[in-house]
């Protein structure tokens, strides 16, 4: 066993746990064995699968793993050797690809003996995943398994994969909840580093400095953009140098062995809008009886409903906020491509029906919008599902930041 | 909004590609959105739009005539202001299959040929970048099309860099070379590679850096390796820091290698960075429009023995080339030097050159580097500093 890494790692019991429930998940639908492909897209959120099951992962590189039902696990990576026994101490077969995984696949299933066996793919394209409604496995990788294996049945493992990874351990919810503490130190940053004349670009490089410094790995996605009332965040800052009255809108997500929490958090220079002001009050109580009502039974489709009558009931008759309306947006949080998902944009009914379990890890962000719609208050934390109602992760204040304070 | 190249920079492509689609007998290209590997595996479809970064997932879809079409996930309606070289931008979720068959069945090409660049045989993506479900739905849509692999002809092109090309490579390895100055003032003993990690993160990103990006960097003693991710490792007198560096500017990534020991190095590491850096002098020299790979291979082979005194034995990889992501030529492994050995260089290609050397007895290894541009005359580095192993005394 090589040498490990001074880094965060999970435990073996965690590494147990993970494999005990996939495995029962795999017998339910008879399968003798899952790939998770290697697909290091969307910064590495599409192979997320294959750090799950291997603890190897970090830094964007290409990785696979096989999973069989019965006997040894198989991680695949390119540089393997070097790269991949020093960081994780949970599977032993750290396998050279020399970026050809396809081949390696298709050796270790060989060596399985499933020629007319039940294989799982997860990210076959069959099922959609969060982000990815074809698939992730490439075409390349596909091809090789199929013509190795022309009387295996081939069967989409991305549903399995996402049952399982759903409800979070006490591991995995520490994990997020250290991506949290991060996440508001990264804010802190941003906050001391915004200013009048400063360029947005630089308060952005410090909110880096602040997560990395601090142990995120990289990369990370996080979304970004300042103006006068800015709608939408972008996925990257601009060279626009900070004035009075802007604001900076964001989606902060560092990455903690992996796991990303995520914190959304206004923060205006000098200056709060007086509307958002307002919609900050009705967003804050939203925020609360969402919070409130994460309790294991409940639907995602009754809490975008409950937003929607929270804003009804919360908004004043009079002033900025009058008639403000909620939105729910709140996606699960994870190792990546985690759902279920609900946004403005996206509802789909089988999303809309998932019902929330005790340990289930989400990133919680409603907005409140004003009766014109031309203000967007929204503000978020990542929040963990228990017996008695939704736990915030974060520890921030709820309210909108403010520089110069 | 961000770095824009120019109009005749998007003309000059276009009529290249184009030209080779003719040759070749391809109506249109398809140019996969995958932000794997720091961005590298998006070259082609950033290539032809200008768009992408920071992990912006493009999917392209450029016809030999007719308008370009680039589908984002969710933010065309930006995309369309921030950039000037595509106006027909959708949002297309990521379903780039159905995106694909749109967009065809619009310019009416359901029997045409349809090259996929990332079909397959990308140098770090050999099984390629497009899904097998969007390729099936592109089949099952379009019996009649044929569909061709356009991998190698995107990697022709895009091997060549124009001036403006370089102009953003060289532009890139600034930003390296301020990533290397925050490094030499933070590495002091009791600094974690996490921390010193971060203020190079910071350089970088406040210094116009864009991400995601390769950056590996690993601390302690006797290394010969980083790691894709820094550690809680805090640094001590007589370590060494080995590197892989690598900036974006506009998505165009310049690499440096740059070892740094904390005290006095031992004899034997300088030595390894001696070799290299002789190695580096001798092929950079020979470095011109003409010469074979193969032939530069034979130098860094000769000086190695040479530099070395026969004690010495080179390694890969000595060079690949940089730019807009996964570029070629790149000498990674015996294969690629058997694809490449008669394979001339050419005015504007560009690569980090990095020639790596180890004992023939006992272990270790060692490499410098920067990245060099191929002129009509000859060929220069991209950065400025000394390239020498820096010692920082502790």
């Amino acid at each position: 066993m090589a040498e490990l890494y001074p880094y965060p790692r999970f435990s073996i019991a965690e590494r147990d746990r993970r494999w005990r429930a996939v495995r029962a998940l795999m017998r339910g639908q008879n399968l003798d064995v899952i790939v998770t492909p290697q697909n290091s897209g969307h910064s590495a959120d599409y192979q997320a699968n294959t750090r799950y099951l291997t603890h190897c992962g970090g830094g964007e590189p290409d990785l696979a793993a096989v999973f069989p039902l019965e006997g040894e696990v198989t991680a695949i990576a390119t540089s393997a050797a070097p790269r991949w026994p020093t960081v994780q101490d949970w599977v032993s077969d750290v396998r050279e690809a020399r970026r050809n995984y396809g081949r390696a696949i298709v050796e270790r299933l060989k060596e399985l003996n499933v020629e007319r066996g039940r294989i799982g793919i997860t990210g076959l394209g069959e099922v959609e995943g969060t982000r990815t409604p074809e698939g992730t496995i490439f075409y390349g990788t596909w091809k090789q398994i199929r013509e190795a294996f022309p009387q295996a049945e081939l069967i989409d493992a991305t549903a399995l994969l996402d049952e399982a990874r759903y409800v979070k351990s006490e591991e995995e919810i520490g994990a997020l909840a250290k991506s949290a503490e991060i996440n508001e130190l990264a804010i802190r940053a941003e906050i001391e580093a915004a200013g009048v004349g400063v360029k947005d670009w630089e308060v952005w490089a410090a909110m880096h400095y602040a997560m990395t410094r601090n142990g995120s790995e990289l990369p990370v996605h996080c979304f970004w953009v300042s103006g006068k009332n800015p709608k939408r965040t972008l996925t990257r800052p601009s060279m626009r140098l900070l004035e009075r009255g802007d604001v900076i809108i964001n989606e902060i997500e560092a990455s903690w062995i992996g796991y990303r929490a995520q914190a959304v958090q206004p923060v205006f220079v000098e200056v709060i809008n007086p509307v958002q002001a307002e919609l900050i009050k009705v967003q804050r109580e939203i925020f609360n009886r969402v919070l409130e009502n994460l309790k294991p039974g409940v639907t995602v489709g009754e809490l975008a409903e409950l937003t929607r009558q929270t804003a009804a009931r919360a908004a004043p008759k009079s002033g900025p906020a009058a008639g403000a309306r909620g939105d729910l947006t709140m996606h699960g949080r994870g190792a990546g491509d985690d759902g279920p998902i609900i946004t403005p944009h996206a509802r789909s009914p089988k999303q809309l029906a998932v019902a929330m379990r005790e340990h289930m890890v989400f990133i919680c962000k409603p907005s409140a919008i004003s009766a014109d719609g031309e203000y967007i208050c929204q503000w978020g934390d990542t929040v963990a599902v228990t017996k008695s109602g939704g736990r915030r992760l974060g520890k921030r204040a709820h309210e909108l930041a403010v520089t110069g304070n | 909004m961000i770095p824009q190249l120019s109009i005749e920079e998007r003309d000059r492509r276009y009529k290249i590609v184009r030209a080779e689609m003719a040759k070749r007998g391809i109506d249109v290209l398809i140019l996969p959105a995958n932000t794997g590997r720091w961005e590298q595996l998006q070259g082609d479809s950033r290539y032809l739009t200008s768009i992408g970064g920071f992990a912006t997932e493009v999917f392209t879809v450029f016809p030999r005539e007719g308008e370009v079409t680039a589908f984002i996930f969710n933010r065309a309606g930006w995309w369309k202001q921030a950039q000037k070289w595509v106006s027909d931008v959708r949002d297309g979720r990521n379903r780039w299959g159905q995106n694909a068959i749109e967009r065809i069945n619009e310019l009416g090409l359901q029997k045409g040929t349809i090259g996929i660049s990332g079909l397959a045989g990308l140098f770090r993506a050999p099984e390629g970048i497009i899904p097998y479900s969007s390729v099936q739905a592109i089949q099952e849509a379009f019996p009649q099309a044929k569909i061709v692999n356009a991998t190698e002809m995107m990697q022709e092109i895009r091997a060549v860099k124009s001036a403006e090309e370089v102009s953003l490579l060289e532009r890139a390895a600034a930003i390296v070379e301020k990533t290397i100055e925050a490094m030499v003032e933070n590495a002091n003993p009791g600094i974690s590679e996490k921390e010193l990690y971060g203020a190079m993160v910071h350089a970088m990103l406040a210094n116009g850096g864009e991400l995601p990006t390769l950056f590996f960097l690993s601390g302690g003693p006797g290394l010969t390796n980083s790691s894709f991710v820094p550690t809680d490792y805090r640094l001590q007198k007589g370590d060494r820091l080995i590197d892989e560096i690598e900036a974006k500017y506009a998505g165009y990534g310049a690499q440096a290698v740059c070892p740094v020991v904390l005290g006095a190095p031992d004899d034997e590491y300088q030595k390894l960075i001696d070799i290299s850096r002789a190695c580096f002098d001798a092929i950079l020299h020979q470095m011109k429009p003409g010469v074979t790979f193969g032939f530069l291979f034979d130098v860094y082979r000769d000086t190695v023995e040479r530099a070395g005194g026969g004690k010495y034995l080179w390694n890969h990889p000595v060079m690949h080339a940089r730019g807009l992501g996964d570029d070629g030529p790149a000498l990674l492994g015996d294969k690629d030097l058997e694809r490449f050995s008669k394979i001339q260089l050419q005015a504007g290609m560009t690569f980090i050159l990095k020639p790596q050397v180890r004992p023939k007895e006992g272990k270790g290894r060692a490499s410098i580097g920067d990245t060099v541009a191929v002129t009509e005359t000859g060929a220069r580095r991209l950065g400025r500093r000394e390239l020498k192993l820096i010692v920082k005394n502790v």
